[in-house]
């Protein structure tokens, strides 16, 4: 099935296969990673460390399941560790149209809270990935622009500068090694609306599993605050059909 | 036995067996258990919370008053899942404790259940049976349709609302339509929500006993102060099926917005003081507005045993309510209302009445960039068929809100709380600094300042007894 959302941040440029080795334009890439097949839903388990600049960690552990069914991608978090933590619940509806539907379990209110998803700039619980990074920018929404083509860490990559068309974005630009075989980004530098690069993404390490590439470690790192979020997929599968009980509000109060 | 004492004993028990449980399990555990000829997995998650608010008062206002207060405990948390039957149980017991009070008054400490149930999921509904706690409604600290379970005011409001409410056994059942859900909850029984009277510096009549009692005031009036008693209104608490409640969800989605849809029949939770005699009225007067004339004239009545009992009111209640969300630009939208039949209150002479009521709220929120909330919220009450009554205005309206800023990735938070009676005058803020040094761990230090109104205001009546606290939470 088309993939019409990804679920971790920046980790939108994840999961692609397709490649081509002819020319294109930065749109046609651009549509190419937003268009790779994923799956129908998919699992992941992972954790999650913060890091601060004096090198103090503290971990995370989360639940992500996510769903497309060609009108709406939805994707259900839940934090596991730690205990303090343990049981916040988001959901995501991502509409092909009108602002995404999320909504926030909090143990302590009792109850699931609608958030307002336009408010991308906020940072998710604490960690270096804002909620515009934790949704996928689609291909229209920005101009592309092939830079140039290099090697990455010994992968032919492309150099893809995505920029903004409008100001529905905290970012002035982005500028993304993509993998010419996977489509996977294995670096991203993002630039503010003044031009100065303010965080990094990096992909570790990855591999294909079901058929389907899957980064299992990444680094999103703020310049700015000198903090870093390691993220690592511990247990990933895919096309398990998952039910649409998952992804709707009752789900996320169910103690 | 009375119920209350049953349910101490075997809450003692169960609490034993829990935390040396627990104990034993620092982590989650899968158990196989064998039994009907194959094997059942249970997964089995353990958790602890411990907790301890300790406050003191900023002023000391007479020598009666508890200078330092500590409410302590510590809350064994259970859940089970058996995944063969679809079977969720959760099991949460606490023992709590008034450190320093506690050792003069064995009655301080308190050993109970907190949530304890049974929870059948299907697909298309939810059944749970046992001791739960109900969270309606949408908007925050604020009670229109939130009305299922009783709460806890012992410490008047300085715990939020989820953390006073009382979990009661019921009989719960959700279904899941496509979109849609309907919700019924039957509590067989009725609990009052707990209120202190007298002796504690939150008890609605403060320490007016003791300065009576310890006071220069003559035999009579001593012995005619210490003859007031509350009692419960007759068969309110027995466990008897008339004393049942039942309470209905419908909710739904249209457009981009969440509602939902209430009726409920219940007994209202917070008591109100009825006078078995109009004598009665003359010991709420002297009750509520304490001085030499309002007891002159209630030791001249010569008022019997009877005549100084006054009863807990818990009047039977129709609610009709709605609650609704969305989101407007970068707000947060959301709003409750209700239409509430034969609600109790006090006349002006302090006699007993009931009457309709209507409750309007709403509320927007908003995050800034920074890690800044900013919540306002307003309701605007309005009484059917009003007559001048005791402390209570025809369309009284308030405003309450919430503004917090993190800092250091959520390793501080500073917390502001904030309710202003624009009716009648009085406010309350609480300001909180937040430090979480490792996760898991929350060390708070905070203060809540009641100000203004008269004596008879929800915040006005607690007017110099602000209180400074320090509170530590850990969860493992």
């Amino acid at each position: 099935m088309i993939k019409k959302y990804a679920l971790v941040p920046v980790l939108c440029f994840l999961f692609c296969s397709l490649a081509s080795a002819e020319m294109m334009s930065g749109l046609e890439l651009a549509k190419k990673i937003y268009n790779r097949e994923d799956g129908t839903d998919r699992f992941m388990n992972v954790n999650m460390v913060l890091v601060d600049k004096r090198g103090n960690e503290r971990p995370r552990t989360m639940e992500i399941f996510s769903k497309d069914d060609g009108v709406l991608a939805k994707t259900y978090v839940e934090f596991l560790i730690p205990e303090d933590i343990k049981g916040t619940k988001f959901l995501s509806w991502e509409q092909s149209r009108d602002d995404d539907i999320q909504y926030l379990y909090l143990p302590a209110l009792g109850r699931a809270r609608r958030i307002v998803s336009s408010q991308k700039k906020l940072r998710f619980v604490n960690t270096d990935y804002t909620y515009e990074d934790m949704q996928r920018r689609k291909p229209n929404e920005d101009k592309h622009q092939i830079l140039n083509e290099e090697d990455y860490n010994g992968r032919p990559c492309y150099i893809l500068e995505s920029v903004p068309l409008n100001e529905n974005s905290q970012y002035g630009r982005r500028v993304s090694w993509v993998d010419k075989s996977s489509l996977v980004s294995l670096h991203t530098d993002f630039y503010d609306t003044k031009g100065r690069r303010v965080k990094i993404f990096e992909v570790l390490s990855m591999k294909i599993v079901q058929g389907y590439w899957t980064v299992i470690s990444s680094r999103m790192e703020d310049l700015k605050e000198e903090h870093q979020t390691l993220m690592t997929v511990t247990e990933v599968r895919y096309d398990q059909g998952l039910g649409d009980e998952k992804f709707e509000t009752r789900f996320l109060e169910q103690r | 036995m009375r119920r209350e004492e049953r349910g101490m004993k075997r809450a003692a028990l169960i609490m034993i067996f829990a935390v040396c449980v627990s104990g034993i399990c620092a982590a989650r555990a899968q158990a196989a258990v064998w039994g009907w000829g194959k094997t059942v997995e249970i997964e089995w998650e353990p958790s602890v919370e411990l907790q301890s608010l300790n406050y003191v008062e900023a002023v000391e206002n007479n020598e009666y008053e508890d200078s330092f207060v500590s409410d302590s405990w510590v809350r064994v948390l259970n859940q089970f899942w058996i995944e063969d039957y679809d079977l969720f149980l959760k099991a949460d017991g606490q023992l709590r404790y008034d450190l320093w009070r506690g050792l003069e008054n064995e009655s301080r400490g308190d050993a109970s259940f907190r949530e304890v149930y049974g929870e059948l999921r299907k697909e298309k509904y939810r059944f749970s049976v046992g001791e739960q706690i109900v969270t309606w409604g949408k908007m925050d600290d604020i009670t229109i349709v939130d009305r299922v379970n009783p709460q806890d005011y012992r410490h008047f409001i300085l715990y939020d609302k989820q953390e006073r409410k009382i979990p009661e056994l019921m009989i719960r059942h959700e279904y899941f339509g496509d979109g849609y859900g309907f919700e019924t909850v039957y509590t067989p029984y009725f609990e009052p929500s707990k209120v202190d009277y007298f002796g504690q510096n939150f008890a609605v009549f403060g320490h007016l006993k003791e300065a009576v009692d310890l006071g220069g005031y003559t035999a009579a009036q001593k012995t005619v102060v210490q003859g007031i008693g509350i009692a419960d209104e007759d068969g309110v608490r027995d466990n008897a099926l008339d004393n049942g409640q039942i309470a209905f969800r419908y909710r739904n989605r249209v457009e981009d917005v969440d509602y939902s849809l209430y009726y409920m029949n219940q007994r209202n939770a917070n008591p109100v003081l009825k006078e078995a005699t109009p004598v009665g009225n003359t010991v709420k007067a002297f009750l509520y507005n304490p001085n030499l004339t309002t007891l002159d004239t209630l030791v001249a009545a010569s008022p019997t045993a009877e005549d100084l009992t006054l009863r807990e009111a818990h009047p039977r209640i129709n609610t009709i309510g709605a609650d609704w969300e969305t989101v407007l630009g970068e707000c947060g939208v959301r709003g409750e209302m209700a239409l509430m039949m034969d609600m109790p209150f006090l006349n002006e002479d302090f006699s007993y009445t009931e009457k309709n009521v209507a409750f309007f709220g709403a509320g927007l929120d908003h995050t800034f960039e920074g890690d800044t909330y900013v919540d306002i919220q307003y309701v605007q009450q309005y009484i059917f068929g009003y007559d001048p009554l005791y402390a209570q205005e025809e369309k009284p309206f308030f405003f309450a809100g919430t503004l917090t800023h993190g800092f250091a990735r959520g390793k501080f938070s500073m917390n502001l709380d904030w309710t202003w009676n624009a009716s009648y005058g009085d406010w309350m803020l609480n300001p909180e600094l937040v430090y979480k040094p490792v996760d898991g761990l929350d060390i708070a230090l905070g203060s809540f300042v009641f100000q203004d109104g008269s004596s008879s205001t929800l915040f006005g009546r607690y007017n110099g007894d602000d209180v400074i606290y320090v509170s530590v939470k850990s969860v493992f």
